[in-house]
């Protein structure tokens, strides 16, 4: 029987204060995709940034082709045919596109001049190989995020690895350009490349794997075997090591509020080449989803309303007051709280601990009699967050930066209720979180709506606005265009979707 | 009539892009206009002699400390270098002459053979101390801000053990003026040969694997360390390489005055830092041209030329330069932001 292309014995790698990997097996034949599922910190990344040769297994062995290797770095593994596209696309933004497409690859002539010429060429047949037109004399900085990310995909290609990785690629791609990537990917798969897949997004995971691997808790727990019959819900399942049903219809108990005390409103607010005429009334102890585009005017919205930019035009009211934001401490003090989309800029001190992150916002709260901070009470505050929206960390006094992604959301929210705010705008809230982390996060959101807390949500994923929401509204192009209410039959996804979908040329005009 | 106003703005942006990509060259251009215009002895000889030694000595001292910028740190130890390398150079010179027979100090503080020798040590321990900053820097983990600010300390106080505070003069030994003060087809020596250094950095960050392993630790380390590229190595290449720029800077410098004085060079180090920013070297790293370090460094000089040359009292020259250096640094990011 011929040897497989690669084969991982035992793996083990520990990181301080965490075991990433006990002892993972995995075989990867030639011609196969293989996917690697697991919650966020299951150690999918771990296994392939050891396969990458990022750093070296505490133990256990490397095989490909049945040779034993130690892949001691990145070049090593290069040359060894693995290419990697990393989760972070790690591309240098101040260089260019064919600089970065060839770093540490450089071509030369006559072994010390750069072949400038050659590798403009190069990258240019790697990129339309992919589909893409990108100006490689431009600098990385300039590109969108898909072309980045294409960009990203091209380095590993340049290579002609045997074994590829791609480490959640798709993230930033729409459905065309994932459909079209896919293509490739089999394309690849079929002229004998293996290729390991890592992903969140189950319905693509079980459209392109032969086989998919289930990692739970720095283990492999399972394989499937896609078919038409293997269902999300199953890998779901495996995944969490659990059965579960009752968490993602939480939504439909959420009480319709009954006193409609307007606690913020908006008339015309315009942002000039943003968002125009928004007008909407938010009640509390509810909860309102903004459905729309990559780009259509939501975050800037949000952050409008927080006072993190400033609106053009229009009337806005907390609470019948009127109020117009320049900086983020006036949102806070009127009762507005954002948790943004990118935690890790925005979000959070990651230098900081747990208990620091939590109190940051509200240490005016936490004072003492001598108007000092009242360390205890911080102390039992940030116990009690943890606890309450069960954070998984050592202690409180662990470095955020240490934790999972989830987690690190976990305490973004922590923060803004410790603060007690009356409105709490939500931009993707579970952006690169996993499934369970997801079911608690929309639970915590629920109950915070059943205090009596109004919510503004935006997420790209429906489903995530139809478990939360009271209604949605569908943002196309910066306006509203149309208004969902739940107990209406168009409180779907597929209703929601064709909306925004049928009405996109709004958004390209 | 769309079509017109669209080819308009297609020009107009051009022309707005070529003005920022070379402003700083225009920058130069306006200053030698006004040098011409606000003093009569501008364009003579001497003056420009006197431009271009000091553009030398600044210059090079600045393309080392961009080469380090561009990794994402700083040296701030360039200007302590300048007198060190020469006053140990000298020191361990005597030591190893004296071994054979030959005295190269006479009288107390003249110094009368060995240039060969003290040149290349001069070099070598310049080098060497760059080196020793980028080691200390990646091995232990601490910022170069302090590394080398520690280093400069270290340095200062060695040059005065070792020379006892006493100027040493180079004035008896042959040779030794060539440097600093010889021309070649009217063109001072040591011009050419920071130019030459300009050129050749130029060249091997442009067509050499070199400068994408140096945008690339500086731009985005990860980046770098994920294709394998040993990043702290090349930081202590970029230190390396700023010692080596310093101690050449001090081989002019010593040869111009024919002399090794302990303090000189001291506070160098933030002139070239100011360089380098007006050049649009950022303290963050990947960004910036050596092309534009070298212009600046003529701006610069150029500057403090003419404010003299009108008389202007030594404080409000220094205002000037503070002014210089923020108003430089905000245009570079006013150009970037604008061009994102």
């Amino acid at each position: 029987m011929q040897e497989p292309l690669l084969f991982l014995k035992n793996i083990h790698k520990q990181f301080p204060g965490v075991k990433a990997l006990r002892g993972v097996d995995l075989t990867l034949e030639k011609g196969k995709i293989v996917s690697l599922v697991g919650t966020n910190g299951a150690g999918k990344s771990t296994l392939s940034n050891i396969i990458a040769g990022i750093y070296p297994p505490d133990s256990g062995e490397i095989f490909i082709e049945g040779k034993s290797v130690t892949i001691s770095d990145p070049k090593v593994a290069e040359q060894l045919g693995v290419g990697i596209v990393h989760q972070e696309p790690t591309l240098a933004l101040n260089m260019t596109v064919v600089e970065n497409i060839f770093l540490n690859k450089e071509l030369t002539r006559n072994r010390i001049l750069l072949d400038l010429k050659k590798m403009k060429q190069e990258s240019e047949k790697v990129l339309e190989f992919l589909g893409f037109q990108i100006n490689v004399d431009k600098k990385v900085e300039e590109l969108t995020l898909v072309e980045k990310e294409v960009v990203a995909i091209a380095q590993a290609m340049l290579v002609k690895p045997r074994i590829l990785i791609l480490d959640e690629v798709t993230a930033p791609l729409n459905k065309g350009e994932v459909d079209h990537l896919f293509k490739i990917i089999k394309d690849l798969r079929n002229n004998g490349m293996g290729i390991i897949f890592i992903g969140h997004k189950l319905q693509e995971i079980i459209e392109i794997s032969d086989s998919i691997m289930v990692f739970r808790d720095g283990k492999n727990v399972g394989e499937l075997i896609p078919s038409e019959k293997l269902s999300e819900k199953e890998v779901i399942a495996l995944m969490l090591g659990v059965t579960l049903n009752e968490d993602l219809e939480a939504g439909e108990k959420a009480s319709e509020s009954e006193q409609r005390e307007e606690v913020l409103n908006l008339i015309n607010l315009s942002k000039q080449g943003l968002y125009e005429n928004i007008n909407f009334t938010l009640y509390k102890g509810e909860a309102v989803g903004f459905a729309g585009l990559k780009g259509s005017g939501i975050t800037e919205l949000f952050q409008s309303l927080q006072g993190i930019i400033t609106f053009d035009d229009g009337e806005m009211y907390v609470k019948t007051r009127r109020v117009k934001f320049k900086n983020p401490k006036d949102g806070i003090d009127a009762g507005i709280g954002m948790v943004t989309n990118d935690r890790q800029k925005e979000g959070l001190a990651l230098t900081l601990d747990v208990k620091e992150n939590i109190s940051v916002s509200s240490l005016k709260y936490l004072l003492n009699k001598l108007k000092l901070i009242d360390t205890k009470l911080l102390k039992d505050k940030a116990e009690k967050y943890v606890q309450a929206l069960s954070i998984k960390t050592p202690s409180i006094n662990q470095f955020v930066q240490n934790l999972s992604g989830g987690n690190q959301q976990k305490i973004v929210i922590a923060k803004w209720l410790l603060k007690n705010l009356d409105i709490i705008l939500v931009d993707e809230p579970t952006r690169g979180v996993d499934v369970k982390a997801k079911n608690e996060i929309y639970k915590l959101l629920l109950n915070e709506k059943n205090n009596g807390k109004s919510l503004l949500v935006a997420s790209p994923e429906i489903r995530e606005l139809l478990n939360i929401c009271d209604r949605i509204l569908i943002v196309i192009g910066g306006r509203i265009v149309a208004e969902v209410h739940r107990n209406t039959k168009e409180f779907n996804e597929e209703d929601i979707l064709s909306i925004i979908h049928s009405s996109h040329h709004y958004n390209t005009a | 009539m769309a079509s017109d106003t669209a080819s308009f703005n297609g020009k107009s942006i051009i022309s707005i892009k070529f003005i920022k990509d070379n402003m700083l060259v225009f920058i130069l251009f306006l200053e030698l206009i006004m040098g011409v215009i606000l003093s009569p002895v501008f364009l003579g000889k001497s003056n420009i002699y006197s431009i271009l030694i000091n553009l030398t000595i600044f210059g090079l001292l600045a393309i080392g400390q961009s080469l380090v910028m561009l990794v994402k740190e700083i040296d701030l130890s360039v200007g302590a270098i300048m007198a060190f390398g020469p006053i140990a150079a000298i020191a361990l010179s005597k030591k190893i002459l004296a071994v054979s027979g030959t005295e190269i100090i006479v009288g107390g503080n003249y110094v009368v053979d060995g240039l060969a020798l003290i040149v290349v040590l001069v070099l070598f321990i310049s080098a060497l101390i760059g080196v020793l900053n980028g080691v200390i820097r990646v091995k232990a983990q601490v910022p170069s801000l302090i590394v080398t600010l520690g280093m400069l300390y270290v340095l200062s106080g060695l040059s005065y053990i070792l020379s006892g505070g006493y100027s040493l003069y180079l004035t008896n030994l042959e040779g030794a003026k060539w440097l600093g003060n010889t021309k070649l087809a009217s063109i001072p020596v040591n011009f050419i040969l920071f130019l030459t250094v300009g050129v050749l950095v130029i060249l091997v960050l442009k067509y050499t694997k070199v400068g994408h392993r140096i945008y690339s630790t500086g731009g985005n380390e990860k980046a770098a360390i994920y294709s394998g590229i040993n990043t702290k190595f090349w930081k202590v290449i970029a230190f390396g390489l700023s010692g080596l720029c310093a101690g050449i800077s001090a081989l002019v410098y010593s040869s111009r005055l024919e002399s090794v004085e302990t303090i000189q060079g001291s506070g160098y180090e933030l002139i070239s830092i100011a360089i380098a920013v007006i050049g649009g070297i950022t303290l963050e790293g990947g960004r910036g041209k050596i092309f534009g370090t070298i212009i600046a460094s003529a701006i610069l000089c150029i500057m403090l030329n003419i404010l003299s040359l009108v008389g202007l009292i030594a404080w409000y020259k220094t205002i000037i330069v503070g002014l210089i250096i923020i108003g430089a640094a905000s245009q570079h990011a006013f150009s970037r932001r604008t061009t994102e």
